[in-house]
């Protein structure tokens, strides 16, 4: 386990993500980042984060809209 | 500097604002700010980087009844005061050398504190200043206690101002300066991940640093989720922090500027002075700068450097200015090493020097704004001012002399085989490029106190002391 899987595994949730083309933001994007900078012990606080994601990524749970999803990860957790 | 002023650019941050009077510099805190530094003066690392000359001496001034010190001391909590930097330069003037140690710095700061529970608030290039090649911390309200579960709020500053400008310049070859006087918060993310195409992706840093953070931003764009909070509860830790900072460490550490011949850096080997031309030209240089004890000399086109060392023996401190960033670079890293805390190399280009930028236009100064020189040292220049960039003869003599202080100038006819190169493919329509004129020009503004006609008869030394 190294950076580089860390990296593959954000780069995935993103990938998965639905793109967004409004204003920017330029913190919390950057505030995220830091959670697979920060290497191995990243990867709990990011499973935390985005666990509702990775489960809807993995097929085992389906999609759910927009507003809801964004206030899913942590309480899901 | 007379009377007491407000430093412009100090703004940003609410908890404290900086002051001038009589030389002396002022920082006024909030009570918050006051709090941290109360904590910050108690740390180990504070006390050995100040000692070490790494972060700027600082003061808190407890009871003060006279002056601006005074006035202050009733719209705030605490007043500290700083040891004065001999010279305000910013990262648009600095090498590749100077922005890299200054963010090596920077790091270096933010790993001590976080050992120590505080942690770095900003990560301005701007809060790092010179003392000659010595980098210098100078914004002390940056540290603050460390709160659990929180990210480092500079990161992405940080990467704006420092990292993509060095790797801009390592990567791409293309130098950094335009970009960050272009721009006072830097290149943006966005920005930096358009310039890193097809390979310079897999170069380091670049596809996690760039290429991730511009997709994230644009992910997160206008998410709702309150990530500083989210980020608290699912067990955000300094350790992650930490982390990302050793990286980003390694990572400014590892790059490195190939650098290639430039058209000027290779000047001094092959310029055209038999060696006794060159040592006619020293002894003048040397006899009218020891004439006196200078304070600020200005070494405008100093190419290596070899006269702003001479000047630095006679004067308190030398900015050694140059157009091209390789002879600059060239010249921080070997005065670097001999640790120079006197001379400070800047990337200036004369025929367009800084200019005032920022909010209302003055939160950055100016070249002339910052302190004018006692001395300019003018050598093998003029003929790249007044052909190379076609400023008129007469107002480029008007703006030394309006610099205010003596001058050492070099003049170089036509005759000489420099001035025929510059000429080679253009249209000679510079009639007043002569030496008499020149001359005269020189005698409205200056009275001339010396004069000497280098061997060889191409060029012609004057020291001027202003009328």
């Amino acid at each position: 386990m190294n950076k580089s899987t860390g990296a593959v595994f954000l780069v995935m949730l993103i990938l998965a993500s639905e793109p967004a083309h409004a204003y920017l933001d330029p913190g919390s994007g950057s505030m995220l980042l830091q959670i697979i900078l920060g290497g191995i012990a990243g990867l709990v606080v990011a499973g935390k984060l985005f666990w509702h994601q990775i489960l809807t990524f993995l097929r085992i749970r389906k999609p759910v809209p927009e507003e809801e999803q964004q206030h899913a990860g942590v309480d899901d957790a | 500097m007379s009377e007491a002023s407000v430093e412009p650019g100090s703004f940003r941050d609410r908890q404290g604002r900086v002051f001038y009077e009589n030389g002396r510099v002022y920082r006024a805190l909030s009570e918050t700010a006051m709090d941290n530094w109360r904590v910050l003066a108690q740390t180990r690392f504070f006390q050995e980087y100040v000692k070490q000359g790494s972060i700027i001496p600082t003061r808190h001034l407890e009871a003060q009844t006279t002056g601006l010190a005074a006035k202050l001391a009733d719209e705030w909590a605490g007043i500290l005061e700083h040891q004065a930097i001999p010279f305000i330069s910013y990262p648009y003037e600095w090498s590749f050398g100077m922005l890299k140690d200054a963010a090596l710095l920077q790091l270096e700061l933010m790993q001590a504190a976080l050992q120590e529970a505080m942690t770095m608030k900003d990560a301005s290039s701007f809060n790092v200043q010179w003392q000659g090649t010595s980098p210098v911390f100078i914004d002390l309200p940056s540290f603050e206690p460390c709160s659990p579960g929180e990210p480092w709020a500079g990161y992405r500053q940080f990467c704006e101002l420092c990292l993509y400008p060095l790797q801009l310049q390592a990567y791409k070859g293309v130098s950094f300066q335009q970009f960050l006087r272009g721009n006072i918060d830097g290149i943006p993310v966005q920005t930096m991940a358009h310039l890193m195409t097809g390979l310079d992706r897999l170069k380091p840093g670049v596809l996690t640093h760039v290429v991730l953070q511009a997709k994230m931003q644009n992910r997160f764009a206008n998410t709702d989720r309150r990530v500083r909070k989210d980020l608290q509860r699912a067990g955000f830790s300094t350790e992650l922090v930490k982390n990302n900072v050793k990286r980003l460490q390694r990572l400014v550490e590892g790059l490195h500027w190939r650098q290639v011949s430039s058209e000027w850096s290779e000047y001094s080997e092959r310029h055209n002075y038999s060696q006794g031309a060159f040592a006619q030209k020293t002894n003048f240089v040397e006899r009218n700068v020891a004439s006196r004890q200078w304070g600020l000399v200005w070494d405008i086109g100093c190419n290596t450097g070899q006269f702003s060392l001479l000047a630095a023996r006679h004067a308190d401190y030398v900015l050694a200015m140059d157009a091209d960033h390789l002879a600059v670079e060239r010249l921080y890293q070997q005065l670097r090493e001999k640790n120079n805390r006197t001379v400070l190399p800047l990337v200036m280009n004369l025929a367009d020097p800084s200019a005032a930028l920022g909010w209302r236009a003055i939160e950055r100064k100016t070249i002339t704004e910052r302190g004018l020189p006692d001395l300019v040292l003018s050598l093998a220049l003029i003929h790249h001012m007044v052909i190379g960039a076609n400023i008129p003869m007469r107002e480029f003599i008007d703006w030394l002399g309006d610099l205010g202080g003596s001058l050492i100038i070099e003049f170089v006819t036509k005759r000489d085989p420099m001035v025929e190169i510059l000429l080679r493919n253009k249209e000679d329509i510079y009639d007043d490029y002569d030496l008499g004129f020149f001359e005269q020009c020189l005698g409205n503004r200056f009275r001339i106190k010396d004069r000497e006609v280098v061997e060889g008869e191409t060029r012609v030394l004057f020291f001027a002391q202003p009328k």
